[in-house]
């Protein structure tokens, strides 16, 4: 990383700052817009104290609960209320001394802290006297905050949304948190190699727990107890937020965070010792240490995210820093809120940053986890499509093999074959044909042993290691029959036209084809007369493929009374028949014309 | 061509060896010098250059005439070899080819035919068959044709046909005779029969260039 600083800074300001500073705007404007959906300050009352000394709103208790205040009604409502949107403790409501409500029970106080209190009063009218008692455990903290009285169909709204807002919401997102937290400890407990999981459940049930209060307010615990619990929850919650950075961003200091837990478990335990047995200490020095070491801790984390983001420039990291800085800044504001009179309501904020939780750390731990699950299965693609190319290559091979075997098994027989005919009976042959014509043997035992050698010469054709098309069975045929027709005087007129269709007719019927062709110029030699053999061929596509192959002469023509009686001509349709092959012979005086249809099987045609 | 062709016979079975002596002898511009019945025979018949021809047989009783053909080839660059063969079948003249002969002989041809053949050879030119001129134009241009070509018939760039020869080559594996190719392309039969014997050659050539490159790849040789 050798960027320019200006860069970086340029950088982070679009990616971090200003969204961000954009987003406490908005935040800050909407607050203080909302605030009228929450607090009607038509139905403002002034509360006046027991000495009857007016005191401004929002007040502080000075001194140890219970304390009193009283308003004198001014005007008749019927069905009235009372609505507290931010007494942060135990009411007791009075109307011309006789109690209304009763909020202690048997405890002295109840957990009710920073909870909003709509009181009905029934019809009330003017020179009664409402009397509130606050008691709270915690010197110097009654409060009461803002008091609004009025029929109760028109607080009611009011006390509905700011419920909602302040407390169900905050429900809704410890119920969001607490599935993460879950799901986050699943994952862990299944891959414990994924520390951030484990960190992220422990930060999000720690949330939960710290929220616990919304959902239970009746505890038989005293309101130091319920206090602590608030408290160290938040730090062990910060904890949290440490451990999971670190593993998010993959720092390691074990040292750090060892003496950090130490720290936790020590000072947490100190602070229940000074609830329990000291709570003057609690209350003052102790509580307001505890609340500025966690707010302290809290800027660790952050820090070190915005260090991320700094050096790695990682979208990620730039949500993380957001959340973080979220945070930190609910914290200082609930920690000027508790400790300073800076801020004059009771709005915590702290538990919305819960939002920033689950939707940054758990999209993240989302994130990580359906990033996991892809990889898991593009490497699980990849391996079957590895596995599926190397099945079909071996299968090609051995295919390739097999055929290369089969052909080379063919091959080896075939020339064997050969050499042995060629050694043997071919060269026999030869010999005997040069024996008989020299010493002028008879004539017929020549033209049969001619016809051997023929029909051996087109057995050995016919097992050529070529393609066998008609072209190439045509020009095979006419190499073995060409000295033969000369020596009659014809010669041939080689009229054959490429054809359409590339075949590759087996050895038999290329032998049967050959066989055919060699009879009827047999045929020509023997009966014809005349000079010229005409060969063509044709192709035929409909209604299948089919090929024609005609040979006609120019010599006396055919007769069927001249022709032998069966032999020749119905070895001819016989062979043909044998491969669904038809012959036509047609003759007149100029000549004789035999014609061969041959459809063309599927398995013949090559593509 | 002036003066008479000398032709030199190794052919085992004494029938055959007649009748091509009595067909060679048959033509004035022929002479037979020598005859053998055996690959040694043949072998010895090399000692001295034995003739202007050399017809060999293939299937010899002591060993393959192909044999002989190399040895012949690589001895005396200027004699015409011609291979006997019954069957003029595309697998053993090509061999014959490969091994340096030029032409080839069906044994059983008419006595006309085999001095014919002979002299045309000794003029320039080769026969050929359309089974030949299958396997050449597979040899030649590798599997592009179609035709399935094995590892050793592979083609290399510096061996590759002309247009023209492509062409002759095509229409003698459809039947076509010279004559009537000379007529089809505007040439001279004889012109077309010198382009098969130049092919005959480069095969040969090319052939041994092979055979060497295989036993270099396989350490049998050293450059």
């Amino acid at each position: 990383m050798t960027e320019h600083p200006g860069y970086r800074l340029s950088w982070l300001m679009t990616r971090l700052v200003a969204p961000l500073l954009v987003f406490a705007i908005a935040a800050v404007l909407l607050m203080y817009q909302s605030r009228g959906m929450f607090f009607p300050e038509q139905y403002s009352i002034d509360i006046v104290n027991g000495n009857e000394v007016a005191i401004p709103l929002p007040e502080r208790l000075t001194e140890a609960s219970p304390r009193h205040f009283f308003y004198t009604v001014s005007a008749a409502v019927s069905n009235a209320a009372l609505y507290l949107p931010e007494v942060n403790d135990t009411l007791v409501v009075r109307l011309n001394h006789q109690t209304v409500i009763d909020e202690r029970g048997g405890q002295g106080t109840a957990n009710l802290w920073n909870f909003p209190r709509l009181m009905p009063l029934g019809d009330i009218s003017p020179g009664d006297v409402i009397e509130l008692e606050v008691t709270t455990e915690q010197p110097g903290f009654g409060y009461i905050g803002s008091v609004y009285l009025a029929p109760v169909s028109d607080v009611a709204p009011y006390y509905e949304r700011w419920q909602f807002i302040h407390l169900d919401l905050l429900k809704y997102l410890s119920v969001a948190l607490f599935s993460f937290g879950l799901f986050s400890l699943v994952v862990w407990a299944l891959r414990p190699q994924e520390r951030a999981f484990g960190a992220g459940a422990l930060l999000m049930l720690i949330w939960v727990a710290h929220t616990l209060q919304l959902y239970v307010t009746d505890l038989p615990f005293s309101r130091a107890m319920v206090d602590w619990y608030a408290k160290v929850t938040l730090c062990w919650m910060v904890i949290a937020i440490i451990l999971m950075i670190h593993r998010i961003l993959s720092l390691r200091h074990p040292v750090f965070e060892r003496l950090l837990l130490a720290y936790g478990g020590c000072s947490s335990v100190a602070m229940l010792l000074f609830a329990l047995f000291q709570p003057e200490i609690f209350w003052t020095g102790a509580s307001r240490y505890w609340d500025t070491t966690t707010l302290l801790m809290g800027f660790y984390p952050t820090w070190q995210v915005l260090k991320a983001v700094w050096f790695q420039q990682s979208v990620q990291a730039v949500w993380v820093a957001a959340a973080g800085m979220l945070i930190t800044a609910c914290g200082l504001h609930d920690w000027l809120l508790v400790n300073t009179d800076w801020i004059d309501h009771r709005w915590y904020l702290i538990h919305y940053s819960g939002f920033a939780v689950v939707f940054v750390f758990g999209g993240l731990l989302l994130m990580r986890f359906v990033e996991a699950v892809n990889q898991y299965e593009e490497s699980n693609q990849v391996l079957d499509a590895k596995v599926e190319a190397a099945r079909v290559t071996i299968e090609n091979q051995y295919r390739e093999m097999q055929s290369l075997e089969h052909r080379a098994l063919l091959n080896s027989e075939r020339e064997r074959i050969m050499r042995d005919m060629h050694d043997g009976i071919g060269g026999h042959l030869v010999a005997c044909i040069s024996v008989a014509e020299s010493q002028g043997g008879d004539h017929r035992v020549i033209d049969s042993l001619k016809r051997s050698l023929q029909d051996l010469r087109l057995m050995i054709d016919s097992f050529e290691p070529i393609e066998k098309d008609v072209l190439s069975i045509l020009a095979m045929v006419r190499e073995r029959t060409e000295q033969q027709i000369r020596l009659v005087g014809l010669s041939y007129r080689w009229q054959v036209t490429h054809s359409q269709y590339q075949t590759d007719f087996p050895p038999d019927v290329t032998l049967q084809i050959m066989r055919v062709l060699q009879e009827i110029i047999n045929n020509i030699v023997k009966h014809s007369g005349g000079t010229t053999i005409t060969v063509t061929n044709q192709d035929f596509s409909a209604p299948s493929p089919a090929i024609e192959i005609t040979i006609s002469d120019d010599g006396c023509g055919y007769s069927p009374d001249h022709a032998e009686p069966g032999k020749g001509l119905e070895n001819i349709r016989h062979r043909l028949a044998r491969i669904d092959g038809r012959f036509v012979l047609k003759g007149d005086e100029r000549g004789t014309k035999a014609t061969i249809i041959l459809p063309l099987q599927p398995d013949w045609i090559i593509d | 061509m002036s003066g008479i062709i000398q032709v030199a016979v190794v052919e085992d079975v004494r029938e055959t060896r007649d009748k091509l002596v009595r067909s060679i002898s048959a033509n004035e511009q022929l002479r037979v010098s020598s005859t053998a019945s055996t690959l040694a025979e043949g072998m010895a018949l090399l000692s001295a250059r034995p003739a202007d021809v050399l017809l060999v047989d293939l299937g010899l009783p002591d060993g393959s005439g192909i044999d002989l053909i190399r040895n012949a080839a690589d001895r005396y660059d200027d004699m015409d070899i011609m291979v006997i063969t019954v069957f003029g079948d595309e697998r053993n003249v090509v061999q014959a080819i490969e091994a340096g002969a030029s032409g080839y002989l069906l044994k059983d041809g008419e006595t006309e035919t085999i001095a014919q053949s002979i002299l045309q050879l000794v003029g320039g030119g080769s026969p050929i068959s359309p089974g030949i001129a299958r396997y050449l134009l597979k040899r030649f241009q590798g599997p592009a044709t179609g035709l399935p070509a094995s590892d050793s018939d592979r083609a290399t760039p510096d061996f590759s046909l002309t247009k023209r020869e492509q062409e002759v080559l095509n229409l003698i594996a459809k039947g076509f005779r010279y004559d009537e190719i000379a007529g089809l392309l505007n040439l001279s039969a004889h012109t077309i029969t010198s382009h098969i014997k130049n092919l005959y050659k480069k095969l040969a050539v090319h052939s041994r260039g092979e055979a060497v490159y295989e036993a270099t790849r396989l350490g049998l040789l050293t450059r």
